[in-house]
């Protein structure tokens, strides 16, 4: 792992203009990224954890805009350039993978059709190298009997086979970045740790950068090597991963990994974190998560700072649990 | 352990309130006429049957919770929707407080099949969204005369109070709450005949993490309160691990191992259940190499002989690809269909 981030985010925000007022979905998100690291991105629905791979990607479509902040990677202000521009970037110098497959891959063309594409958009290329090209793709995301699925159709294909296809074409053109959003949630568990270990070995082999987005702590845990928790458009805390699932210092991380069962004595009740996570039209001013925090107080009207609380490690509150661990 | 009773632990025993015996359901697609003339004439036309469980017995004790762990397409919900009497089985019986609920033998009395309700995964596609709140809950109820035209309104804040649920709740329609919220109207129209036996499909598989412990613990508070006996079917092993008292693992139509909740995840027999395990997602588990079974489960339409798991198996044996292993009993009542659990012959035979 280098020093040098890849990607580097800084206070970028992205605001929805909707008739019923303007939702920041993404709100002053800050962080860098290193080769061969994975980051995850962790957090509930509505949190605004996929607008921010998207805001990366400058993928966000009206009436969403980046309305400020900067995107910054390995020099280039990618927030600064135009569409054009962009689609250089995208798919070659920083790649997606989505939730659902079936939604990426286009269902009319062959699998050696959409990989063609893909190379094609970035460098002169011949049917017949993209076949090459992507027959070796699909055999180091573990693909079996690569050459035969060439001219197959996505729909000809099982989930977890479709979704390698989707890590292969983003592979292709050897990005530095990878973004993937959810990309195992759709999957059965056996099949899930499947492509984890893939993503895992792939991330060592070829020292990509990953921003791994997902609600799943249990598969952060497992995976990656930071964690950035997010609530209401905010990264609440950032992190190495074992020390934050050890020992949280923001009162929503204490409180999710406090509401997860397995780990808890059978039958006893979970913890539960009061209310329901805000609108991002109607955040609470100041802290979003005061009205659901049991420490909260007066000063939380106030915006915590993300401040640093440990070596490496930030948090946006006014009264971050104790480090130590010894707090009630 | 054997200071337990261990009558839940066998298959015949008397306690169980829930008994599904022997139950099998096939899917069959048939083909077109013209498909069948061409057959006759030699062509490959034949019809598809898909055997979506096969010969599954379970039992479960009054006021226990039975957890049903699988893959997408191992049978869980079909499993779960003939135990709830929603399916008729193709072979087999299922029975609630020794009377059948299969439809299959004679006419089942109305009463009785509304002692069996289900709760299902998306409550977004199980209300009706132009339904208030309040028929939604009452709907049953008044149709099988069980209260009241008067009492509708009362009956109904009742339900909603027991869910956790404001009054406020009475007049609006499904899209206007979480899904948090919809689980619990779910959940309040299940309750809304006095079941006895509810099937809880994924009920918290489409929830966030902390609106999942919400629902976990109102299933367990309701359990209690009301001396539910529960079929819990779920992908999620540490949701499973946290509420049941008994696990049951399915994979491709067959039940491959069955045991106490805490015996099973101590120590694994099936090697299905094993790998399931090893991959479960845990947080204390921490950073970790993957390592994962390897293929894909085989499609139900042409399911591979012998043991069903036997391509996946790292423990497969020549025995494997020919002969299907049966249910073998091991100790605290655990029952593994796998060869390697067979009781080695005792030596004096």
């Amino acid at each position: 792992m280098s020093a040098v981030p890849v990607l580097d985010v800084s206070s970028l925000t992205t605001v929805f203009e909707l008739k019923a007022g303007a939702a920041r979905s993404v709100n002053d998100v800050s962080f860098s990224l290193r080769r061969g690291e994975i980051l995850g991105i962790v957090g509930e629905s509505g949190s605004g954890k996929s607008v921010t791979g998207l805001s990366i990607m400058g993928l966000v479509a009206p009436p969403g805009r980046v309305v400020s902040g900067e995107v910054r990677m390995n020099g280039t202000v990618l927030t600064g350039l135009d569409e054009a521009q962009l689609r250089k970037k995208r798919g070659r110098d920083i790649a997606m993978i989505f939730q659902d497959p079936m939604t990426t891959l286009n269902p009319v063309l062959t699998i050696a059709r959409q990989f063609y594409e893909v190379l094609r958009a970035h460098r002169p290329v011949t049917m017949r190298e993209a076949r090459e090209i992507a027959a070796a793709a699909m055999a180091e995301v573990g693909i079996s009997a690569p050459r035969e699925r060439l001219d197959a159709y996505p729909h000809q294909l099982s989930g977890g086979m479709r979704q390698r296809v989707c890590i292969a074409i983003s592979l292709v053109n050897e990005p530095s970045v990878i973004i993937a959003d959810e990309p195992t949630t759709a999957l059965d568990v056996t099949i899930q740790a499947q492509i984890l270990a893939m993503i895992q070995r792939i991330v060592r082999e070829r020292q990509v950068a990953m921003i791994f987005i997902t609600h799943d702590l249990s598969v952060v845990a497992g995976l990656c090597d930071r964690v950035g928790v997010m609530y209401g458009g905010r990264i609440v805390e950032l992190g190495p991963v074992d020390e934050i699932l050890a020992d949280p210092a923001h009162p929503y991380t204490v409180g999710l990994l406090a509401s997860i069962p397995g780990d808890a004595p059978a039958r006893s009740r979970l913890f539960q974190i009061p209310g329901t996570q805000p609108s991002p039209l109607d955040l609470p001013s100041g802290c979003s998560f005061r009205t659901r925090c049991t420490k909260a107080a007066a000063l939380c009207e106030t915006a915590p700072p993300f401040a640093p609380v440990a070596d490496g490690r930030q948090a946006r509150c006014h009264f971050p649990q104790n480090r130590g661990g010894h707090d009630a | 352990m054997l200071d337990r009773a261990p009558s839940h632990t066998l298959e015949a025993a008397d306690t169980a309130f829930v008994r599904l015996n022997d139950v099998s359901k096939r899917f069959v697609g048939r083909i077109s006429s013209v498909e069948r003339a061409l057959a006759r004439l030699g062509f490959d036309y034949r019809d598809q049957v898909v055997r979506a469980v096969t010969d599954v017995s379970l039992a479960i004790e009054k006021g226990k919770v039975l957890g049903l762990v699988g893959e997408s397409g191992c049978g869980k919900s079909t499993l779960g929707r003939i135990a709830a009497g929603l399916l008729t089985p193709s072979a087999g019986s299922v029975s609630m407080g020794g009377e059948r609920i299969d439809r299959m033998g004679t006419r089942c009395d109305t009463r009785t099949l509304l002692k069996a309700q289900m709760v299902f995964q998306d409550p977004m596609a199980s209300l009706n969204p132009r339904q208030k709140v309040v028929d939604i809950i009452t709907e049953a109820p008044l149709a099988h005369g069980l209260i009241r035209g008067a009492d509708r309104l009362a009956f109904a804040a009742e339900r909603l109070e027991e869910v956790g649920l404001a009054a406020d709740a009475l007049y609006r329609l499904p899209h206007q709450f979480s899904g948090g919220q919809r689980q619990r109207i779910g959940i309040a129209r299940a309750l809304s005949v006095s079941p006895d036996f509810l099937v809880c499909d994924e009920p918290v598989a489409a929830l966030d993490v902390s609106i999942q412990a919400q629902i976990i613990n109102l299933l367990m508070s309701l359990q209690e309160r009301r001396q539910l006996t529960i079929l819990f079917i779920s992908h999620d092993l540490g949701v499973v691990k946290h509420l049941c008292d008994r696990i049951a693992v399915m994979y491709l139509g067959e039940i491959v191992e069955q045991a106490d909740a805490a015996a099973l995840f101590a120590s694994p027999s099936h090697p299905y259940t094993q790998a399931l395990l090893n991959e479960m997602p845990s947080v204390k588990a921490g950073r970790r190499l993957y390592q994962p079974v390897e293929g894909e489960i085989p499609s139900p339409l042409d399911p591979p002989p012998g043991c069903h798991f036997h391509p996946r198996c790292r423990a497969a044996m020549a025995r494997c690809s020919s002969e299907a292993p049966p249910f073998f009993a091991l100790p605290d009542g655990r029952r593994a269909r796998c060869w390697l659990a067979e009781p080695a012959p005792s030596p004096g035979a």
